[in-house]
């Protein structure tokens, strides 16, 4: 392609990617990748035995300095064919991408390659998330599938904005020890040309399928070397793509899949100690990598802000009385309560200090959790966590959708879209009390909010489609909250009024000939197949043009996905659908 | 079958070198995700003990216990230790 010598060398490994693969190319090709000229840099991907290997001819159109070998003598482990990729790369600065299904956010290659001038000797680690709404060998039990994951990147248009990536992966895979603790492995890393040959590579000792802990291997040993330094990228990451791999989508059997890979490494080292040493930070490197991550980085504490510290004549009670009830709501208030709580699950008596000093920390030891907890929060995971419940506030849908329908409201009033707001499935009433704050604010006296659940929880799945998922009271008590419950919560924040109006009952029999007259937020988060449908299909028509469509559970939960997708090409709906986190999806009616 | 107090003091030291706590800051009821571990370090801990005791240990069991002492318990009553 150029005669120049590029300045990086990245090696690709795949293995059966036929799906994944292109979307990973495109991700490292110049029309993406920003920053970074497509000849500062190569490309090398090594087929590691799959029966159609990848074919370079298949990504002229990228623009990349490509090249695609099939490794002679694929195995098990792709250690061997790593080391075949490294004995062709041009470039003073090496990469490995051990898992070609990995995609990269758009500043990555700049940013790997900024950071290793910080020193000589730098083993420059980036960090790994995964697509979808929660660690993919727990997900795909749940039933997420590539299906699932191709509608999740379809609906944030990742191509011209890659930052998206990290709106619809909520979970880091370094996340439990900290953002700031050590990293057990990097997916892509670079390492200068000179430590790779003193590395020896990759060790072929490992020869578990995907190589076992050999990444891991290979970090620890590079930062073990003396004068080499860890230099870690910030603002960017990479992203799984799910796929039958051995080791993030070994599904139930990952627990025995990590339990050899670490017995093969205690094997071969004798010993297993995460290396943590002293480290660099580089980034966040631009501007709307700054915003996507630090929302996720940050996520759930409030910025510090200027109107904070700074005497103002007005303060701005409107969006200060928002703030709080978000807050509120959301029970970000409360959070180290619910913290202490989590650490008393899954025991089988109370400890006596439990009350004298954990519900207190007074040993100070929750911190950690609690920036696990606000992060969780801010994004409505709650519910996909293993060692937690809903949380203890007013609504489960966090902080980024909450924000969403603040605009979907102050949007439908600003621009004097018709109608009324809507929420079918409404659990504690958060939700719906802050469109209620917010209507009341706006001082509008003529929408009315509407609240429509059994308020007694989910029924039975009785739909095909909802087979298997039975989140009725009987399974999950916690989602029945009783009418009384949610007036009660209205009155307690001053917004219980006659433009409140409740609809109890199965959606099946209450929605069909309701009152509702216009709407123009429609938010729908029954979860089932059966009450997404029952509520588009009673409803939709009622929704004014310029409304808003919400739909909690698109990206959470594949049963409600497709009653969405069904109703929309049913009526031949074209507005696209766009992510509003990992979960929530919305469109407004043309 | 294993000594308790070998296995014990096995995973003391283990959980110590991993985490890097002070040994003495491992105590037999100390929780842990208290210390900072977790459920992927865990099943890391079943893989090397495997290896070191040359025996098999099923992965959750390390999953459902939350101190070393449970742990412990729990190895003892499937046989594992003496
Ligand atoms: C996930 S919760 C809603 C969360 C809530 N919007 C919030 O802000 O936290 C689901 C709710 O939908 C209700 N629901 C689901 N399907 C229903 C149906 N077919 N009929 C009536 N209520 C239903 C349940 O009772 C439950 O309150």
């Amino acid at each position: 392609m150029s005669d120049k010598t590029p300045e990086l060398s990245l090696i690709v490994i795949s293995y059966e990617m036929a799906r994944e693969l292109p979307r990973t190319l495109y991700s490292l090709s110049p029309q993406y990748q920003q920053g970074i000229a497509a000849t500062d840099y190569e490309v090398i991907v090594i087929d590691n035995g799959s029966r159609h290997p990848p074919k370079a001819e298949d990504f002229a159109d990228l623009g990349l300095n490509l090249q695609i070998h099939s490794f002679p003598d694929p195995a098990p482990s792709p250690v061997r064919a790593i080391n075949h990729g490294l004995s062709l790369a041009a470039a003073p600065l090496v990469g490995v991408n051990i898992d070609g299904a990995r995609m990269a956010s758009p500043g990555l290659l700049d940013a790997c390659r900024r950071a290793a001038r910080t020193d000589p000797a730098a083993v420059v680690t980036t960090l790994s998330f995964q697509i979808g709404p929660g660690p993919q060998w727990i997900t795909m039990q749940q039933g997420y599938d590539a299906a699932w994951e191709d509608r999740l990147l379809a609906g944030i248009d990742w191509q011209n904005n890659g930052y998206r990536l990290f709106d619809i992966s909520p979970f880091a895979e370094n996340v439990v020890r900290g953002w700031f603790g050590p990293l057990s492995e990097s997916n892509l890393l670079f390492l200068p040309r000179g430590l790779w040959q003193d590395l020896g590579g990759y060790d072929p000792a490992f020869e578990s399928p995907g190589g076992g802990a050999a990444n891991a291997d290979l970090l620890w040993r590079a930062l073990e070397r003396p004068g080499t330094r860890q230099v870690t990228v910030l603002g960017e990451g990479v992203f799984h793509q799910i796929h039958g791999g051995t080791h993030t989508n070994a599904g139930s059997d990952s627990l025995e899949v990590n339990k050899r890979a670490a017995k093969e490494y205690y094997r071969l080292r004798g010993r297993i100690r995460v290396v943590d040493a002293e480290r660099s930070y580089f980034g966040p490197v631009s501007r709307a990598a700054s915003e996507t991550y630090h929302r996720q980085l940050a996520a759930g504490h409030a910025a510090a802000r200027e109107d904070a510290t700074v005497v103002r004549m007005g303060p701005d009670a409107t969006g200060r009385y928002l703030d709080l009830l978000k807050a509120v709501l959301l029970n970000e208030t409360g959070l180290e309560t619910e913290v202490a709580l989590d650490s008393l699950r899954g025991a089988k008596e109370v400890p006596p200090a439990f009350w004298t000093e954990t519900l207190y920390d007074v040993p100070g030891k929750l911190a950690l959790a609690l920036d696990e907890k606000r992060r969780i929060r801010a994004r409505g995971i709650d519910t996909l966590t293993a060692n937690a419940g809903p949380p203890l506030g007013y609504t489960m849908i966090g902080r980024q959708r909450l924000e969403h329908l603040q605009w979907c409201v102050t949007t439908a009033l600003a621009e004097g879209v018709a109608g009324d707001v809507m929420e079918c499935g409404v659990w504690r009433g958060g939700a719906s009390l802050f469109m209620k704050a917010v209507l009341d604010l706006s001082g509008d006296r003529e929408r009315t909010v509407w609240l429509a659940d059994s308020f007694a929880g989910l029924p039975p799945p009785s739909y095909p489609e909802d087979q298997g998922m039975d989140l009725s009271r009987e399974h999950f008590p916690s989602l029945a909250v009783s009418q009384q419950r949610v007036e009660r919560a209205f009155a307690d924040f001053g917004l219980l009024d006659a433009r409140v109006r409740f609809l109890p009952g199965f959606f099946a029999d209450t929605l069909a000939d309701c009152e509702v007259g216009q709407l123009a937020v429609l938010r729908l988060d029954g979860d089932l197949y059966s009450s997404t449908m029952q509520a588009l299909e009673a409803l939709y028509d009622r929704v004014s043009p310029g409304g808003f469509i919400v739909i909690d559970d698109y990206g959470g939960l594949g049963q409600c996905a497709q009653a969405v997708d069904r109703f929309r090409s049913a009526r031949g709906i074209t507005p696209p659908i766009t992510m509003i986190d990992w979960t929530g999806a919305y469109w407004r009616k043309s | 079958m294993l000594k308790a107090d070998v296995v014990r003091a096995w995973i003391t030291d283990f959980l110590a070198s991993l985490l890097h706590v002070d040994p003495a800051d491992i105590k037999g009821d100390s929780r842990f995700n208290n210390i900072g571990l977790d459920s992927v370090d865990a099943v890391v801990m079943a893989g090397a003990m495997e290896e070191h005791f040359n025996t098999e240990i099923d992965a959750t069991l390390f999953l459902r216990n939350s101190t070393v002492d449970e742990l412990l318990a729990d190895l003892q009553a499937n046989g594992i230790i003496g």
